[in-house]
């Protein structure tokens, strides 16, 4: 798993790549919805290896699978910066709006949300 | 239920089960309940871990004359046979070594963990090798297993639970077990004693009955040294039990709720191609949809390891996915053949749902 360990505030993330050892920031350009039809789908965010090794990590918006805050707070950043996919919240909007957005979006998921603490 | 009990009277919150009546049955099973305690313990598979033995015979004793029973183990991969991600070594805080056992590292202390036969314990194939360094960790680096919602823990609710870990160090005052929830220690045992001999590290504690996030149960390290963790036992109860190994067929399977690898990596097993029907043009799509061998725990993690041999179309990307299955897609460069295969080195397919 392309494993995330920070998530910074400009919405880049800090990454360890577990099967191949890789480290790195994967820059909030580099990070994207998964595109499975043609358009983006606001419920898997993307995380690429800065290794440039071609492996990427598709990540749930509940986190689950493994950090599960800190994926939830880089959907949270992502939406900041780029507007969710599902047309609602759009770009530059504040971060409470944001927080309540993908936190609705992981209830609607049977998820659960775990990221407050980290974010405030 | 055996079949000579007809009913237990059960008190979970000692752990104590008696028989409230039975009949004796033939063979084997009537010569164990007519055995004295101490034979008991002999004729129990992993009789030679002597502190197991006594557990249970002090077990056999406070049953007033009832059968001491293997339980069900509550742990995934408690026998550490099973390391779907590789022998390692796992070095980082956060990561999975064995499978289902993760590396949680405070501080500057630095921890690696290595599959091992040479070390492992009787009846065991395998162990976990943990070298551990210490820093600034004061004690709190651990090498533990997760219980939370992801693993229908609700069923520990109110129940007090009781685990033994098996464990062989030479540095006394290094290595204890420990039982946490929510951050706050319910139970440590007492330091392993540096004997260089396996020993089995018990704790126990009641779990409350609501208001819990997350149960670990671990292994501290508080000094440098090289221990060898194996064989974990959880019971529901106040009486520990013996390990009790699966079946390997049922133990990877318990693994893979969490962890599945979709092929070995670089095996050329996982194809997507046009199967006979080349593209037309470019920008098309080749899909396939791959079913996961076990239903995974929550909605998992996919990662497509890179590395894959790409003939007239891009490495292959996930659609979409759930617990059940993946839907993998790849993007045709032009018209004509096309196929994506997992030869390289690495490539393969992860799908994590890791408590």
């Amino acid at each position: 798993m392309i494993r995330p360990i920070a998530v910074n505030s400009d919405g880049s993330v800090v990454i360890v790549f577990d099967e191949l050892g890789h480290t790195g920031t994967v820059t909030p350009a580099s990070i994207s919805f998964s595109v499975p039809d043609g358009t983006p789908d606001y419920r898997t965010l993307v995380l690429t290896c800065p290794d440039g090794c071609g492996s990427a990590s598709y990540h749930p918006i509940t986190g689950d699978g493994l950090c599960r805050a800190l994926i939830q707070e880089a959907f949270v950043r992502q939406v900041r910066l780029k507007g969710c996919p599902c047309g609602v919240a759009t770009i530059g909007r504040p971060f409470a709006v944001v927080i309540a957005h993908i936190r609705s979006h992981v209830q609607a998921n049977r998820g659960n949300w775990e990221a407050n603490q980290v974010i405030a | 239920m055996p079949d000579n009990v007809v009913a237990w009277d059960s008190d979970k919150s000692n752990g104590v089960f008696v028989p409230v009546a039975r009949t004796l049955v033939a063979g084997a099973f009537a010569s164990v309940i007519d055995t004295n305690v101490a034979d008991i313990a002999d004729i129990v598979p992993g009789s030679a871990k002597a502190q197991g033995a006594t557990n249970l015979a002090a077990d056999a004793g406070s049953r007033a004359g009832g059968v001491p029973l293997a339980f069900p183990n509550l742990f995934v991969n408690g026998g550490h046979e099973q390391w779907q991600r590789g022998t390692g070594a796992f070095t980082g805080s956060g990561s999975y070594a064995a499978d289902s056992w993760q590396l949680a590292i405070t501080g500057t202390d630095t921890l690696s963990v290595s599959r091992d036969s040479a070390n492992a314990d009787i009846g065991s194939k395998y162990c976990s090798a943990c070298t551990f360094g210490l820093g600034s960790g004061a004690g709190l680096t651990e090498y533990r297993q997760l219980f939370n919602a992801a693993t229908d823990f609700t069923q520990l609710m109110g129940q007090r639970v009781t685990i033994t870990f098996r464990v062989k160090c030479a540095v006394a005052g290094a290595v204890r077990a420990s039982l946490m929830v929510d951050g706050v220690v319910l139970s440590n045992s007492a330091f392993h004693t540096g004997s260089g001999l396996y020993e089995t590290l018990t704790v126990t504690g009641l779990i409350a009955a609501s208001g819990v996030t997350y149960v670990s149960a671990r292994v501290l390290f508080a000094a440098a040294c090289t221990a060898y963790v194996d064989d974990v036992m959880g019971v529901i109860g106040s009486v520990p039990s013996v390990y009790v190994p699966m079946h390997p067929a049922d133990d990877i399977a318990r693994d893979q709720r969490y962890y599945e690898l979709l092929a070995e990596a670089q095996s050329g097993s996982l194809v997507l191609g046009d199967a006979g029907a080349p593209a037309t043009a470019g920008g098309q799509f080749g899909r396939v949809c791959l079913v996961y061998k076990v239903k995974k725990a929550v909605s998992p993690t996919v990662t497509v390891v890179g590395g894959w041999s790409n003939v007239n179309c891009g490495t292959p990307f996930v659609g979409n996915f759930d617990t059940l299955a993946v839907r993998l897609a790849t993007s045709v460069v032009g018209a004509g053949a096309f196929s994506t295969v997992n030869n390289g080195s690495a490539s393969t397919i992860t799908v994590e749902a890791n408590p």
